[in-house]
């Protein structure tokens, strides 16, 4: 079950990590790509207020950490140094989109910061499961 | 002896060897500075005062005349034009010029780099207000009276035909098109260079831009037009997928038809508008397109297609004979299906599933995949 799980996350992390990346390149390089992102902001807009994205994001992003940086501390999971590491590069990678990137720099930013945002919640989802699953 | 002649033969020719190597390259009249990378023959540019302009009058053309030959074009360069006094090249695309790869991997000499999101606001993608295009057209050093050379690196690409659109517009009095693009100028051999130019700016445009707010017709103005006016026609240059509702052509663009009434103009990206010889048309070709509706030329005609690229190629062929009964619909597909209360046609014009419909009952599905 640890095996399943551990594949599974990793996958939602790498498809999401490198899709994000993947979006950041073609809509940088590709008009058509540009123009489509742009869409895809007004849609979102239509769903909820852009301005509104960011702050959502931010606060689910501060959840997520806290919550998971609170199970490492009290439940003590045992992790080894991937899992560890994979964490801490999904948190400054979104810390750093959210920090210092805006829509402005890069017409993908919603779709990117989403994308981290899955990996991240991927990758706690499976610390809290293997402090359940303690083998 | 013969060691002595010998030396002084092989000085000699050393010494005009070196003229001839510092000759080839030079200044374009403070342009830029040019490291031309010749090519060829055809680009042996030599330094003169602008007072020394000697006219090669077999390659002159009309201030009016928008689509020029690359001869032409060296001509400007190499100070043969009256143009050449002051004019700018903009290779155009879409871009900023860090990521701009046929610019940086060479350009015609002094040319800018001119990103059409410059040109255009994103969320219409129409052209930008008269402020933001004068002071770009400041930032480029570019004025009513600068001769302004739009090209794009392949030939059936719309993207300089847009800029110069954009230039007649603004105010621009002498706008002119490399035709076949950076691809004619190559089959020619001339210089190119990789410098990246910029434009000195300058403090006045001249005059109040826009200076022809009549070239672009918004969608009310249109949908007017269309009701109450028999004369006025709105000719589509998109492809027939596009015309007849089987794609929008556009990944960001979810509906596919056309505004009620339009008529097709036939597509620009499909080379209906170059010749063998990848030269663009003259309005005889836009005439046989607009006769397939029983339309002519005598009509009012105001081109669109999806953002207003391609719609600037019939344009200007009519600009440039003189033609004034023309304008440009530069809302487009793009604005026009984002209302649900326009009405929409859908299929071919002459056929029996011609049918008559609104924008809100369109399926949403017809995005370009």
């Amino acid at each position: 079950m640890n095996k399943i799980m551990n594949i599974i996350t990793k996958l939602i992390i790498m498809i999401s990590v490198l899709g994000a990346f993947v979006l950041q390149y073609f809509s940088a390089h590709k008009m058509g790509m540009a123009r489509h992102m742009f869409y895809m902001n007004q849609k979102l807009s239509k769903i909820i207020s852009l301005s509104n994205v960011e702050t959502v994001i931010f606060i689910v992003t501060l959840i997520i950490f806290v919550a998971s940086v609170a199970i490492f501390i009290w439940k003590k999971p045992k992790l080894n140094i991937v899992d560890k590491g994979l964490f801490a590069v999904i948190s400054i990678l979104i810390a750093n989109e959210l920090l210092f990137l805006n829509v402005d720099y890069t017409v993908a930013f919603y779709f990117k910061c989403i994308l981290f945002l899955l990996a991240l919640f991927s990758q706690s989802i499976y610390i809290l499961f293997r402090c359940m699953h303690k083998e | 002896m013969n060691k002595k002649i010998i030396s002084v033969f092989m000085c000699g020719l050393l010494l005009m060897g070196s003229l001839v190597g510092c000759g080839g390259n030079t200044t374009i009249e403070d342009k830029a500075d040019v490291n031309t990378e010749a090519k060829g023959e055809g680009t042996e540019q030599t330094e003169k005062s602008e007072n020394e302009v000697k006219i090669n009058e077999a390659l002159a053309v009309e201030k009016t005349k928008v689509y020029v030959s690359p001869e032409w074009l060296n001509s400007v360069i190499n100070n043969e034009q009256n143009e050449s006094k002051d004019f700018a090249i903009l290779e155009c695309g879409w871009g900023k010029e860090e990521i701009a790869e046929d610019y940086k991997n060479g350009h015609v000499p002094g040319a800018m780099h001119m990103n059409t999101d410059n040109i255009e606001s994103p969320e219409k993608w129409d052209l930008r207000s008269g402020e933001e295009m004068e002071k770009l057209m400041l930032d480029f050093g570019i004025t009513k009276d600068t001769t302004v050379i739009c090209y794009s690196s392949k030939g059936l690409s719309s993207a300089d035909d847009r800029v110069a659109f954009a230039m007649l517009w603004a105010g621009v009095e002498n706008v002119k098109v490399l035709d076949g693009g950076l691809e004619a100028w190559n089959a020619k051999e001339f210089a190119l260079e990789t410098t990246s130019n910029k434009g000195e700016a300058v403090e006045s445009f001249g005059v109040t831009v826009p200076a022809h707010p009549e070239y672009i017709l918004d969608t009310e103005q249109i949908k007017e037009k269309l009701k109450n006016d028999d004369n006025f026609k709105l000719v589509s240059i998109r492809s027939w997928a596009e015309f007849v509702g089987e794609t929008s052509g556009y990944s960001y663009i979810d509906r596919a038809g056309e505004p009620e009434g339009a008529i097709w103009g036939h597509d620009t990206d499909d080379g209906s508008y170059a010749d063998e010889n990848g030269n663009t048309v003259d309005t005889d070709v836009l005439a046989k397109y607009l006769a397939e509706s029983d339309v002519t030329l005598e009509n009012e005609l105001s081109f669109y297609c999806g953002t207003g690229w391609r719609a600037a190629v019939p344009f200007l062929l009519c600009y440039e004979e003189g033609m004034t009964n023309i304008s440009m619909y530069d809302d487009g597909w793009f604005v026009y299906q984002n209302d649900g209360a326009n009405s929409v046609q859908l299929g071919d014009p002459k056929s029996d599933e011609f049918e008559i419909t609104t924008v809100e009952v369109l399926s949403t599905d017809k995005s370009r995949k």
